[in-house]
């Protein structure tokens, strides 16, 4: 069995209905280095811990160690974190800014039997546009740092998918104002999402996320075209939320509809079956198994996936869904001439900034 | 009697052998063995040594000495790091 199998399997261990196997015998040792190395790097350490202390992962004596101690700092990094988040929400909340955990720290907690079977790495929130700058403000007089300076004044409330802020003992937390860069991204209207919450207790104190139907949303677009290869932490958590609901897929549909984004879902959900190999048949999976992505659909997508993925496509794409000549010509601008201190800190001149962005559209066709 | 009782904003998680504790104010994450992490477990819903002692007797097949001899140390532990108040009722 190859290493990317096994990790497959193990990030389906627990699921009903996944027909992937685990092995039977204990890998050998360097086989075992190098399953022990991904399972980390991708954040399924947890799941793997627990498939093997079930018995249903063979492992020796050493490698259980090993893996428990992978976990371990896990935790200990996932307490640092939720600590940040619950810091976070309450500084939000006495300025009136309404946040929405979203990923691993909510899903960790709302999705999974323990919360020790999902590793995350920072905290994601979701705030609305009009919330962007003061949401910054707060956290920056929290003692956290924006990664990047913002490519002009007023790009992350308007455009933007989110800040990334970083704090003095390494923990991130980004700031989305949506759920992906490009057009995508501006396509969806975040407001809905506001308006009903799921909520999980984190140190005792209630987390608000994303209801049902949202964080099916944001885990089917991270599916889809978050990564070239999709994370198994994010196909395990969109198994899980859509296994949880056999039918009533109908306002998910109705949220990424509006967002034009029905190939995007379509796409996550075949993703989702395939990698897990899931032998459930759904309505949702029925349909995304006959779903037909439209002409603007497949152009829209282009700029996530396949040989024309760039920042610069997804600049130009963004483009085409801009809905006034002012907001297409004030994103261009933007784009194609930042302040002189987003340039510093990419270390580029303007110059050499067109030239790549030029480049890379050529590029991709 | 004694009644124990979790510290309000403690955030926890179990771990293969261990029970890992990040306590409000505090800086450093508290590692507690088997024994404490069952009696973290055990305080989800009971706040009485006796009835704690008597989970982690059935849990570790232990003797009721050694157990609550190994509770109250464990509590004790919890006590002076934070994560566990306790008052006289």
């Amino acid at each position: 069995m190859s290493s990317s199998s096994i990790l497959w399997a193990i990030s389906a261990y627990g699921l009903p209905g996944s027909r992937l196997e685990l092995p039977t015998q204990p890998l050998k040792d360097r086989a075992w280095r190098g399953l022990l190395f991904e399972l980390d790097r991708r954040r399924v350490v947890g799941l793997a811990l627990r498939a093997a202390l079930e018995g249903a992962l063979p492992v020796t004596a050493p490698q259980i160690r090993q893996l428990a101690e992978a976990h371990n700092g896990a935790m200990i990094w996932a307490l640092r974190i939720e600590r940040a988040l619950l810091q976070a929400i309450e500084r939000l909340e006495d300025v009136g800014v309404d946040a929405r955990a979203l990923k691993g720290t909510f899903a960790a907690h709302a999705l999974y039997a323990s919360p020790s079977d999902r590793i995350f790495g920072d905290v994601d929130l979701l705030v609305r546009s009009e919330d962007m700058d003061l949401a910054v403000a707060e956290l920056q007089a929290l003692g956290y740092e924006r990664l990047f300076p913002q490519l002009r004044r007023g790009f992350d409330r308007r455009y933007g998918k989110a800040v990334t802020l970083q704090s003095e003992e390494g923990v991130q937390i980004d700031l989305h104002r949506t759920f992906l860069m490009g057009p995508h991204g501006l396509l969806l209207d975040t407001e809905p999402l506001f308006a009903s919450a799921q909520e999980v207790t984190i140190g005792g104190r209630q987390v608000k996320g994303l209801d049902w139907d949202g964080q099916a949303l944001h885990a089917a677009f991270t599916v889809a075209v978050g990564d070239l290869t999709p994370k198994p932490t994010a196909v395990r958590d969109l198994a899980e939320l859509l296994l949880r609901r056999m039918d009533g897929h109908e306002a998910l549909l109705e949220l990424a509809e509006r967002a034009e984004a029905l190939a995007l879902v379509a796409r996550a959900v075949n993703l989702t079956w395939r990698l897990l190999d899931l032998a459930d048949i759904l309505p949702i999976n029925r349909w995304a198994q006959r779903y037909e992505p439209s002409r603007r659909e497949l152009t829209l997508m282009r700029s996530y996936i396949g040989r024309r993925r760039s920042y610069a496509a997804k600049a130009f794409d963004s483009l085409r869904v801009l809905p006034t000549t002012r907001d297409r010509l004030a994103y261009l601008w933007a784009v194609a001439m930042p302040d002189r201190s987003f340039l510093r800190g990419q270390k580029e001149t303007p110059l050499h900034w067109l030239q790549r962005g030029s480049r890379a559209l050529v590029r991709g066709g | 009697m004694t009644r124990w009782v979790r510290a309000p904003g403690v955030l926890w998680r179990e771990t293969f052998d261990q029970v890992l504790l990040l306590v409000p104010g505090r800086e450093e994450i508290v590692a507690g063995n088997l024994c404490t992490a069952a009696v973290w477990d055990a305080l989800s819903d009971l706040d009485d040594a006796d009835a704690i002692a008597r989970v982690v007797r059935e849990t570790f097949d232990i003797d009721a000495e050694a157990a609550d001899q190994d509770v109250l140390e464990a509590l004790q532990q919890l006590r002076e790091c934070g994560a566990v108040v306790s008052h006289e009722q």
